[in-house]
């Protein structure tokens, strides 16, 4: 497990001259999303180590291309299995002075995030560690004109399953809110929470926001219990911040779920709030099956993210 | 057993044994129901955390291991009920009620005896000597189950003798824990002989292995202890006969079964609670057809009480129905003119000719509704063609038509219903003048709840086979319900079209498990043999419906007709169904 006790964890925006400098590591997805690589090329060349997580879709989209790309600019391409729980860490993690990493979420499910991060931090030696996390949205592309049936729906890992609470403690569900057609729905269904914290992203294009909005609509159409909370995915620190201070609150008198449908930003979020403050999140995962029609994402050329910095002694 | 599909009210009724909800319920029927009582609720949900904790498989643990967790949350959480049980009897306010006092016990006088007693049966070290510290270790036992299933992932523990070694809880056995419980309780209070009903609700939430030990316990011989269990359709380790050792119903337990597979009980329910709700909202001088209108003629099960004239030409209802879909239809003509039915003439008919036309008048509804005679192709007896959907049809609004669709489920009833009297009670309130809600915020409301059924239905994850086969539960539904659809109205008339299916032998596991899940949802209903029997907890050979929530979506009827092999079905071709309502 990963060892809170003699760690303290900060989480600050990031400005664009800080990621200019040089990275001990960078982690990203060799997946099949034409962003994929986006982030990685542009730092290759200031990357003492550059691992791509493997996600294995041959003949997928764009996958084929990224994996040549990895192997031909010596990437570290590691599988994904290797990442699994009960594995070593797969990465040489900078035991000495301040680390530098950078983990891209842009293509990563979020199963991989969990894992990803989990290794990143239990790698963790150096006194203070800087962890950049970023993401490059992608431009719009419709999403599916309906219900995608789920292929998995538990906890993102065994780690952050949560831990069982007095029964008399309510539920409350952080739902993070994708553009999927009726899936932030069928999740508060399903959990029947006594209240849920829906978090709307805003990003630049207001195509996303206005499909985000109209997907959940129904959502919020039986109020009494949804608040609706909205994030810009310009300031995630803010995010970040504002999830942890609420979930605090709550902790002593709730069982709490975290469900970070839409951007893999708050799923970082959420998958980082699980790792921190274990056993008392439980993050949990739906993953629809995939719809090859709306599952191709092209880098818009921007990047957002927050610098988590982690203080061991 | 209450055996129910979600929403149907399970947890409700166990809820309502109570003591606290017994206190605040005020329906007439209480007064005898609470005299009849002889024993204390101690109610149990089971949680779904505990088979997530064994849903992945990233640092597998052995079964046995699972098993004596699994165990030990359930037993964790089967005390913090008794705590709240020995709360509940201890409330002075039971005092002040005739008919519950009977219960109450001054458990202050004996909290510290209790709460040792109880600690040291349940294994919780340390001097407790009340209820809030008891209370407060049973969240520490919490959080060292949590941690010693971390500690057996990491490595840390490995096999059984391990985990017990410092954990001597872990081996309390549910059925000595609860007569020992029940046992110190009782003793402690002095009343040896006092009843207590152990509620458990969804059952089907818990490990396979952990509801096995439940479900046999209802062979407990001690009369103090009650079980009442909570469980969906489809359970299939429980219902299967693979072991003679498990409890059969009628000897060991009776079955209540919270579903209707005829649509005049689930009405008849729906009505009583509907009727309720005005009650609750003070408009008891308002009908329930005064604020919905009755439904269109032929939209739900016609009665046999209708006048003579509405079968008479030229303007009765239900003539000018037959008449329509006589002209517009040829395979419908053909069938009259191959039964020698004439229309005209069903005034004078045989009352058992009449009744035999009756059974079509939905079908010939929803003939004329949902098909769109304009356009011919080909065949056109077999290939008619679908007219747009874009929204809810009237046709299933009214109050006869939307107490068949609720199907008898209080959730749905609420979820349909409630809001629409609301509504109709605020414009009481606003206007002074009772206007009846209008069908199309009615339609909308039914589109509202099925929305949100359908999304539900979507995060039920794929069963997937060996074979690697996969099976979802909506597409499986919409199959059905398309194919039914294409049956009813794009197919040459029928008087009998397929409205339900038999699950034959062809259908795979995998399509079998999704069944399942939709049957759990209540999206399909048992549909009782000849002589009314019920196959409950089957599911191959078993007869089934869709769903009448499901009706308007597919824009079916709301009955049921003939039957098919589920075989046949996902066989035949399948259309793509979208769901643009939003």
């Amino acid at each position: 497990m990963i060892d809170n006790s003699r760690r303290a964890y900060s989480v600050n925006p990031i400005s664009s001259e800080e990621i200019e400098g040089a990275f001990d590591a960078v982690f990203y997805a060799i997946g099949f999303e034409a962003r994929s690589a986006f982030i990685a090329r542009r730092f290759l060349s200031r990357s003492s180590s550059i691992y791509g997580i493997d996600l294995y879709s041959p003949g997928l989209l764009s996958y084929d291309e990224n994996l040549a790309w990895a192997k031909s600019n010596n990437v570290k391409v590691v599988a994904k299995g290797d990442l699994s729980l009960g594995r070593a860490n797969p990465f040489c993690m900078n035991a000495d002075g301040n680390g530098r990493l950078l983990i891209d979420v842009s293509s990563m499910d979020r199963r991989t995030l969990s894992l990803l991060i989990f290794q990143v931090l239990r790698g963790c030696v150096s006194s203070r560690t800087q962890v950049y996390f970023l993401y490059a949205p992608s431009f719009f592309t419709p999403p599916a004109a309906k219900l995608i049936p789920a292929e998995f729906s538990g906890p993102v890992n065994d780690v952050l399953g949560g831990e069982a609470k007095d029964p008399r403690s309510p539920t409350v569900l952080f739902l993070g809110l994708g553009y999927e057609l009726g899936l932030a729905l069928g999740v508060v269904e399903t959990f029947e929470p006594a209240r849920v914290l829906a978090y709307a992203p805003r990003g630049v294009d207001k195509r996303f926001d206005r499909q985000v909005d109209r997907a959940n609509l129904p959502l919020f159409s039986d109020g009494r219990y949804v608040d609706r909370i909205e994030y810009s995915l310009r300031s995630p620190a803010n995010a970040m911040i504002d999830l942890k201070d609420r979930f605090l609150s709550m902790r002593e008198h709730a069982r709490i779920v975290f469900v970070p449908l839409g951007p893999k930003l708050f799923a970082s979020m959420a998958i980082l709030c699980g790792y921190i403050y274990w056993p008392d999140i439980c993050v949990w995962r739906i993953s629809s099956r995939l719809d090859e029609k709306s599952a191709q994402r092209e880098a818009d050329g921007t990047v957002a993210g927050f610098r988590l910095q982690i203080d061991s002694w | 057993m209450l055996v129910g599909p979600r929403g149907s009210g399970k947890t409700t009724l166990l809820k309502m044994l109570q003591l606290s909800a017994l206190q605040k319920w005020t329906s007439p029927l209480r007064d005898s129901v609470v005299k009849e009582l002889d024993f204390t609720a101690v109610y149990l949900a089971a949680d779904y955390s505990w088979t997530s904790l064994f849903s992945l498989d990233d640092r597998p643990m052995s079964t046995e291991v699972q098993r004596i967790i699994a165990s030990s949350l359930f037993n964790t959480y089967l005390q913090y009920s008794f705590l709240d049980a020995l709360e509940e009897i201890s409330n002075e306010a039971l005092l002040a009620d005739p008919d519950l006092k009977k219960f109450y016990v001054d458990v202050s006088k004996v909290e510290s005896t209790i709460c040792s007693a109880l600690a040291s049966q349940w294994l919780l070290d340390g001097n407790t000597p009340t209820f809030f510290i008891l209370r407060s270790k049973l969240g520490l036992r919490l959080h060292q189950i949590s941690q010693l299933t971390e500690d057996v992932r990491a490595g840390e523990k490995s096999g059984v003798s391990e985990v017990r070694g410092n954990h001597p809880f872990v081996d309390l056995h549910f059925s000595l824990l609860l007569k020992t419980t029940v046992d110190t309780i009782n003793a402690c209070i002095g009343q040896r002989e006092r009843h207590w009903c152990i509620c458990v609700d969804e059952l089907e939430i818990i490990p396979e292995s952990l509801r096995r030990i439940v479900f046999r316990a209802l062979r407990s011989v001690d009369p103090r202890i009650l079980l009442k269990l909570s469980l969906s359709p489809f359970s299939v380790d429980l219902f299967e006969n693979k072991d003679g050792t498990i409890p059969m119903p009628g000897q060991d337990y009776s079955p209540i079964y919270l579903s209707y597979p005829r649509s005049a009980d689930a009405v008849r329910f729906g009505r009583q609670l509907a009727n309720s709700l005005l009650s609750e909202m003070k408009l008891e001088s308002s009908s329930l057809e005064h604020i919905f209108g009755h439904s269109d003629e032929a939209a739900a099960e016609p009665t046999d009480r209708a006048p003579l004239s509405v079968y008479a030409a030229p303007n009765g209802e239900r003539y000018k129905l037959f008449a329509r879909l006589d002209e517009l239809d040829p395979s419908f003509h053909q069938f009259l003119q191959k039964r020698r039915y004439d229309i005209r003439r069903m005034p004078n008919m045989s009352e058992s000719e009449r009744a035999q036309l009756r059974k079509l008048l939905q079908i010939v509804r929803a003939r004329l509704e949902f098909r769109d005679f304009s356009v011919r192709g080909g065949d056109s007896s077999d290939r008619g063609f679908r007219r747009s959907r874009k929204r809810i049809h009237s046709m299933y609004t009214g109050i006869e038509a939307l107490l068949t669709i609720c199907e008898g489920n209080p959730r749905w009833i609420l979820g349909i219903l409630h809001p629409l009297i609301g509504s109709y009670k605020v414009h009481v309130e606003r206007h002074s003048n009772s206007t009846r809600v209008d069908r199309a915020r009615q339609a909308r409301q039914i589109s509202r709840v099925v929305i949100r059924y359908r999304a539900l239905l979507s995060t039920i994850p794929f069963a997937k086979q060996k074979s690697g086969q996969k099976a979802t539960v909506l597409e499986l539904i919409d199959k059905i319900g398309e194919y039914m659809f294409r049956d009813v109205v794009l197919r040459t008339f029928k008087p009998e079209p397929v409205l339900s299916f038999v699950v034959d032998q062809k259908v795979s596991e995998a399509q079998i498990m999704a069944l399942g899940s939709a049957i759990n949802q209540g999206a399909f209903v048992l549909v009782p043999n000849r002589k009314g029997e019920s196959t409950e907890g089957l599911i191959r050979s078993s007869r089934f419906r869709m769903s009448y929530l499901l009706a308007p979506e597919f824009q079916l009827p709301l009955t049921y007709g003939a039957q098919i092999n589920l075989s046949s079905i996902l066989s035949s071709e399948f259309t793509q169904f979208f769901m643009d309502d939003l």
